[in-house]
């Protein structure tokens, strides 16, 4: 096992109340594999994956609770340093928006090669020969020449692409990578996603996949965790979470995506309601309130995970 | 970058010529008239029209207003300034020779004000909210505030009177005794300084917050730099941007501090020179003191601008 996450539990203290972004998460991630976390915008699935690298924005976030396994370890219980030394080398992080989360007045170069030289203790010499490897295995065309050019001389693609290649440049054991391609088009997002998909292969790299995206989901991941205001509400195999999804809210994120297959008269179903407040969450499932299924139970008392075959659990009363 | 200094410089130039059309008409619609000072200043008492008209056309100006303006342009860039009308001194070099005196006074200020302002505004924007950081800012305001003749009095009063550290006043050229000339230069470049590190720290620490705020920052972290690696190597050159235009903008609130501080301390600078002459009505020391503060401010917002090249790749690297 590499990744074992025990009951994270992420919240946020501000005047107004606690907001609860992330509430007793669990889940586990083998060597080389792939796991899909999906949700609405909002749910909780940035904030968890800040977590695991220790980066919730302080002082008003902090992990209240939970066990972070990595490599035998837990990373929760590792000093300012231990964390740094694991950070961009054995877990990287790739983030959502190129054009921000790159540094406007250092080169793409520097930028790409900086975990080298911080973990691998590399000089630049090395590192740029590296960083043009790493441009290079991420398609991005002459790139020797590009190493010194600043990111507003990229394009949002190739900006992403040099993402990548930053969080690939220490070889982690596992990548996560949020919402990598939204702000893209179709075709390019495709794209770099197959050869994120192919660099991970060959080197048994594991990888975590946020996204809105059930399309990205059903072909890249082996595995899906499903969140719904800050708790994970259904997990299971990608292919058995698509042949038969089983939380009401599943279903309703799956009859939300256009398919192929289907009739165009046919009208799309948007999911009826707002997700709820995280700072104010109703007493029962959080779900309730928009779920056609609700019943009375669902108000009194939050559901929780249940096993409903050898990979699939869901948190819903329907199946108690 | 060629272009963008090329261009820079060109814009200064373009501003420049404004400025000295301002400054000559200024020099005639100011109340009092210098022809009749100056003759009055000879000790003749009442003065018929002839005399007064034969000073005119010594000094030029009996012809029209453009062609004074052309000649007195001509006249300055091939470096005959004129005379003092007060003392009848050539202008050039009584320039040449306060010049030095107040560039030490400049580089002195802008010393203390970037070893004081900078670390503050460092400091208080990683302890942000802590009593440090109160206390920090809580001084910029109060230095900021404090005109600089009162710090002056104050300075003068604790430091020499009492415990004669420095002399109270006067200049010791460099040339005479470094030590008396640094002693001497002590308590003025620093008041100087003051001011200006308290708006230089006020802005390092806003404009360090609104960057450690940034998505960057946040990769930087993710990619396992230690707090320090990512303050001085991600966060630093990025937060000076702002500063550095601010410190061009703020340039002129310093040589106008150096006039005051100048006389403050008699230190025979530009700035004593330029007031003495507004005083005596000597207009073509005050036409050429307010060029020379013009020129002043244009290279240091010169320098400004490329240091701002330098740092920021979106202004030097075209798209
Ligand atoms: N710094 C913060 N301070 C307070 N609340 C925060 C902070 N960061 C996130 N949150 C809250 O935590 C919740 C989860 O946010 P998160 O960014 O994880 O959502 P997400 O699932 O990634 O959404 P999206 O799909 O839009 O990226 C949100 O309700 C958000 O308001
Ligand atoms: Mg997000």
């Amino acid at each position: 096992m590499l990744l074992a996450v025990r009951n994270l539990t992420t919240y946020f203290f501000n005047g107004q109340g606690t907001v609860k972004a992330v509430d007793d998460v669990s889940y586990e991630l083998e060597e080389g594999q792939t796991m899909g976390i999906v949700g609405e915008s909002g749910c909780g699935k940035t904030v968890s994956a800040l977590s695991l690298l220790r980066l919730i924005p302080g002082p008003s976030g902090r992990i209240v609770r939970g066990e972070i396994l990595f490599e035998g370890r837990d990373l929760l219980k590792l000093s300012q340093d231990e964390i740094c030394s694991i950070r961009g080398n054995r877990i990287a992080m790739i983030f959502q928006e190129p054009m921000t989360s790159l540094n406007p007045v250092l080169t793409i170069g520097y930028q790409v090669m900086e975990p080298l030289l911080v973990h691998k203790g590399m000089n630049k010499k090395a590192g740029i020969l590296k960083c043009i490897e790493l441009l290079k295995s991420v398609q991005i065309p002459d790139a020797p020449s590009r190493v010194g050019a600043y990111p507003h001389q990229f394009s949002g693609g190739m900006g992403q692409r040099a993402m990548i290649a930053m969080g690939l440049s220490c070889n982690p054991r596992l990548i996560i990578a949020d919402e990598p391609t939204t702000a893209l088009d179709v075709t390019i997002q495709a794209e770099l996603l197959e050869i994120m998909k192919g660099l991970t292969r060959d080197h048994g790299t594991a990888m975590i996949i946020i996204t809105h995206n059930l399309g990205v989901v059903a072909r890249y991941a082996d595995k899906v965790m499903v969140m719904y205001a800050g708790k994970a509400i259904e997990k299971a195999l990608t292919p058995d979470l698509y042949r038969r999804p089983r939380h009401p809210y599943t279903k309703g994120l799956m009859a939300s995506i256009p398919r192929l297959d289907q009739d165009i008269r046919q009208k799309l179903r948007p999911i009826e309601g707002q997700p709820p407040d995280l700072a104010n969450l109703p007493k029962g499932c959080a779900f309730a309130p928009r779920c056609a299924f609700c019943v009375e139970r669902c108000r009194r008392e939050p559901p929780a995970l249940i096993k409903i075959s050898e990979n699939h659990e869901v948190a819903c009363w329907n199946y108690a | 970058m060629k272009q963008y200094i090329i261009q820079r410089i060109s814009y200064s130039l373009v501003i420049l010529f404004f400025v000295s059309i301002l400054i000559f008409v200024l020099g005639r619609a100011l109340p009092g008239d210098p022809v009749q000072s100056a003759v009055m200043s000879t000790g003749m008492g009442v003065v018929s029209d002839d005399v007064i008209d034969d000073f005119k056309v010594q000094f030029g100006l009996d012809k029209p207003l453009h062609i004074q303006y052309l000649l007195w342009i001509r006249g300055f860039i091939s470096g005959e300034w004129g005379r003092s009308i007060a003392t009848g001194e050539e202008v050039l070099p009584m320039f040449m020779h306060r010049l030095p005196i107040t560039l030490e006074l400049f580089l002195g200020s802008v010393f203390w004000s970037c070893i004081i302002g900078i670390p503050f505004g460092i400091i208080s924007a990683l302890r942000r909210n802590s009593w440090l950081d109160v206390t920090l800012t809580t001084g910029a305001i109060i230095g900021v505030s404090i005109p600089v003749f009162w710090e002056g009095i104050i300075m003068i009063y604790l430091f020499a009177v009492i415990m004669h550290i420095f002399p109270p006043s006067g200049y010791v050229p460099f040339s005479e005794s470094i030590q008396g000339n640094l002693l001497s230069m002590a308590m003025p470049t620093f008041i100087m300084g003051t001011q200006g590190a308290g708006l230089l720290g006020r802005y390092v620490r806003s404009s360090l917050l609104e960057v450690l705020g940034h998505d960057y920052i946040r990769t930087a972290h993710a990619k396992g730099l230690k707090e320090r690696a990512v303050i001085v190597r991600h966060a630093l050159k990025p937060a000076m941007i702002p500063v550095v235009t601010i410190a061009g903008l703020a340039w002129g609130y310093v040589v106008a501090g150096s006039f005051i501080v100048e006389y403050m301390f008699a230190i025979p600078g530009l700035g004593r020179m330029g007031v003495n002459a507004i005083f005596s009505n000597d207009f073509p020391v005050i036409q050429a003191t307010l060029v020379m503060v013009a020129i002043n401010i244009l290279i240091v917002n010169l320098i400004v601008d490329l240091i701002y090249g330098y740092i920021d790749p979106r202004v030097r690297v075209q798209q």
